[in-house]
């Protein structure tokens, strides 16, 4: 009887998985839902109300450079080959036995801490760009918006800030003769400009006309001081930009959060790694950490174009 | 209650071990160039379109959606996993398709969609 009983079919439950396995693949499935909210949400927002007079702002002009987006992509991209990799070292090494087996391990600590670094490389990378937008004022309720042409209280606000911005540059500098000559210039008429007429002289006429804004008519030949000199710490009108700021902050923000969930787990396997306690059992936790590291890679997939280029 | 732990157990080591018939070195290789090369062709794509330009905007998530699909299909070893798992994927990724069509109906249907004399009570 007992004999039979052992023999018998056995009945297992579930999918034919390891049990890590199917856990954080529904794990992904709601991180899915979730980035799929926040996306949606920006395509909503971009979609939504700007229209062609007054669009959506360009990459260049919320201080976005396609080059550094794109390297940031290839960073990620790099250290989803290497966590793949250290998979495949650990996964050979179960089969090898001795000094092939500790090379195999060898191998694969390195390619842990490379992944580590890339995935440290990508956040410096992010907190240059998130200083840039703080010394830009470009961050969420920050941004001025001068849509139309009415004199509101927040147009007065934008040249109440830009006065201060600008007497600030007049008596410290750090920044080239010719957009100091500029400042100078727009503080000489600064009282009987209107706030549009002073954002003009700021980002000059071919910025206006290249981004369309609603605010005609657009006056001839305007040098701006940021096209003198695009370092200037001057507030300029962006259109929707608070939505884009807002939008931007949150997707990347949260992916970088993610980014930082997968370099503590690695940075944990790393300390294991040096204490000897990391080997070829550890195969299956690492393509656990990994299908999460590709995940996250696969959100920069889109946020990267989504953000940077289109 | 041990017994059924261990059958347990055992079927984790035995789909942990079916798991090994995934990519070799070589795939990781090429699907890694591919994915550089896609990458420096959405960055090419966009200088010769342009910003906001929908031809360029259309190609280039295309081929971020060719990028996904490769690290998902080989890096997180979907092509192989994929029997085993399409009953939770699929699903989430109906969930996803039908939430970015419903928000989108509001942003095609917005106010401003509409000619000003469309608009109701619209007396200016």
């Amino acid at each position: 009887m007992a004999h039979d009983a052992a023999h018998s079919p056995q009945l297992h439950m579930g999918l034919p998985l390891p049990n890590g396995k199917l856990a954080l693949w529904i794990f992904l499935v709601t991180e899915i839902t979730f980035f799929a909210a926040i996306i949606g949400t920006y395509m909503l927002l971009r979609n939504g109300q700007p229209t062609k007079t007054t669009p959506w702002p360009s990459p260049h002009e919320v201080h976005l450079s396609e080059f550094i987006g794109a390297f940031n992509t290839f960073v990620l991209i790099c250290s989803s080959l290497t966590v793949v990799l250290c998979h495949w070292c650990l996964s050979e090494a179960r089969k090898k036995e001795g000094a092939d087996r500790k090379a195999l391990v060898k191998k694969a600590t390195l390619y842990l801490g490379i992944t580590l670094a890339l995935g440290c490389v990508f956040l410096v990378v992010k907190a240059f760009e998130y200083k840039a937008k703080i010394e830009h004022n470009i961050l969420p309720g920050r941004v001025f918006e001068l849509k139309d042409d009415k004199n509101s209280a927040h147009h007065y606000k934008f040249k109440r800030v830009v006065k201060e911005q600008l007497d600030h540059i007049d008596a410290h500098g750090g920044v080239n003769d010719e957009a100091k000559k500029l400042v100078k210039d727009l503080l000489a008429d600064f009282d009987k400009l209107t706030p549009k007429q002073v954002n003009e002289r700021i980002v000059g006429t071919k910025h206006l006309e290249k981004h369309m804004c609603d605010m005609p008519p657009i006056p001839a030949n305007v040098k701006g001081i940021l096209e003198a000199d695009p370092h200037v710490h001057v507030s300029y009108s962006i259109p929707y930009g608070n939505l884009w700021a807002s939008s931007y902050f949150a997707m990347t923000g949260f992916h970088a959060l993610h980014v930082l969930g997968g370099l503590v787990v690695f940075g944990i396997y790393l300390i294991a790694a040096l204490l000897g306690k990391f080997g070829p059992d550890n195969d299956i936790d690492l393509e656990l950490t990994g299908l999460y590291w590709h995940f996250v890679d696969i959100v920069w997939i889109f946020l990267f174009p989504l953000l940077y280029l289109v | 209650m041990v017994g059924v732990d261990r059958e347990y157990h055992m079927a984790d080591q035995h789909a942990h071990h079916d798991d090994h018939a995934g990519p070799s070195f070589h795939l990781y290789m090429y699907v890694f160039g591919a994915l550089c090369v896609c990458t420096a062709l959405s960055f090419i794509i966009n200088r010769i379109f342009g910003e906001n330009n929908l031809t360029g905007a259309s190609i280039i998530m295309a081929v971020a959606a060719v990028k996904a699909t490769l690290v998902a299909a080989i890096f997180m070893h979907l092509k192989f996993d994929w029997g085993k798992l399409y009953c939770i994927i699929l699903p989430v990724c109906v969930v996803t398709v039908m939430m970015v069509i419903i928000l989108s109906i509001d942003a095609a249907l917005a106010w401003h969609a509409y000619p000003e004399s469309a608009v109701p009570f619209y007396d200016k």
